[in-house]
């Protein structure tokens, strides 16, 4: 194995970037001008403005139907499509009573 | 000597990129809209590297425009805390000089130097792009001499 194959493992890159971050760090604190605190210097910045806070929770409850909706109908689609043994009465049967299955489900998931 | 060479090569890059943030004290906009056009393609003040920031904390320069009214005191100086050392601030216009027509009224402070300190003033009613671009170069000058530089004052143009 080369050195390129051992410093492209993953960690071993994440570390070899830690360190040249690190360096670089060093080698620049030098000369950096001193941090003076200041009220409100490290607040987010809004124009000097106070940024209200606000609780914010993701509903996805209208959102699920219509997943589930689309899910079940692209599933129903390919197993039509692929149906094995695709030939016959019994199979035609298969398919309609998956369909029908299919069919309760979509009408208890919006109308249940 | 090493410190001495590496403050040069970084006050020789803060001249060449000097970035601004630009903030409305309380002007009537006349002096803002001549900030802008000294920002936009006619006189393009980008070409000399300067940028307009959209935060403080990545500006050098605050370019304060209008006159410091009561309201806007407290924010001024939030923002003024948010930038970081080295910054200076260029009063623009004769209202963030001194007050202006406006000095003196109930709910005017005065002029920026009355909430900040400033470091140089562009006097003008409004300020003309040529005089906003004289003043930060006489800015930038005094940067060669010192860390900290008196104010400068630029001629109207």
């Amino acid at each position: 194995m080369e050195v390129s194959d051992y410093i492209l493992v993953p960690p071993a890159a994440f570390l070899l970037a830690l360190l040249l971050a690190w360096l670089f760090s060093r080698l620049t604190a030098g000369f950096r001008h001193a941090d003076i605190e200041a009220e409100g210097k490290n607040l987010p910045y809004a124009c000097g403005e106070d940024v209200s806070s606000q609780k914010a929770e993701p509903e996805y409850g209208a959102f699920f139907p219509f997943a589930i909706f689309f899910t079940l109908l692209h599933v129903a689609g390919l197993m039509i499509a692929t149906w094995s043994g695709a030939s016959g009465a019994g199979a035609a049967l298969g398919g309609l009573i998956y369909l029908a299955v299919i069919g309760a489900t979509l009408g208890i998931l919006f109308l249940g | 000597m090493e410190n001495k060479v590496i403050e040069r090569v970084v006050t020789w890059a803060r001249m060449k990129s000097p970035w601004i943030i630009h903030f409305n004290c309380g002007a009537c906009n006349g002096c803002d809209i001549e900030v802008l056009d000294a920002l936009t393609p006619r006189f393009d003040v980008e070409r000399f590297g300067v940028m307009l920031k959209g935060t403080p904390r990545h500006a050098d320069v605050l370019i304060a425009c209008g006159p410091v009214t009561r309201q806007i005191e407290a924010r001024l100086k939030r923002i003024y805390s948010q930038m970081a050392e080295p910054k200076f601030v260029v009063a623009v216009g004769a209202c963030a000089c001194s007050g202006g027509v406006f000095d003196g009224c109930y709910n005017v402070l005065g002029g920026v130097n009355s909430a900040i300190p400033v470091s140089a003033y562009i006097p003008g009613c409004p300020v003309r792009p040529e005089a906003l671009i004289d003043g930060v170069v006489k800015l930038l000058s005094t940067l060669e001499k010192k860390e900290e530089p008196a104010p400068a004052v630029s001629k109207t143009v």
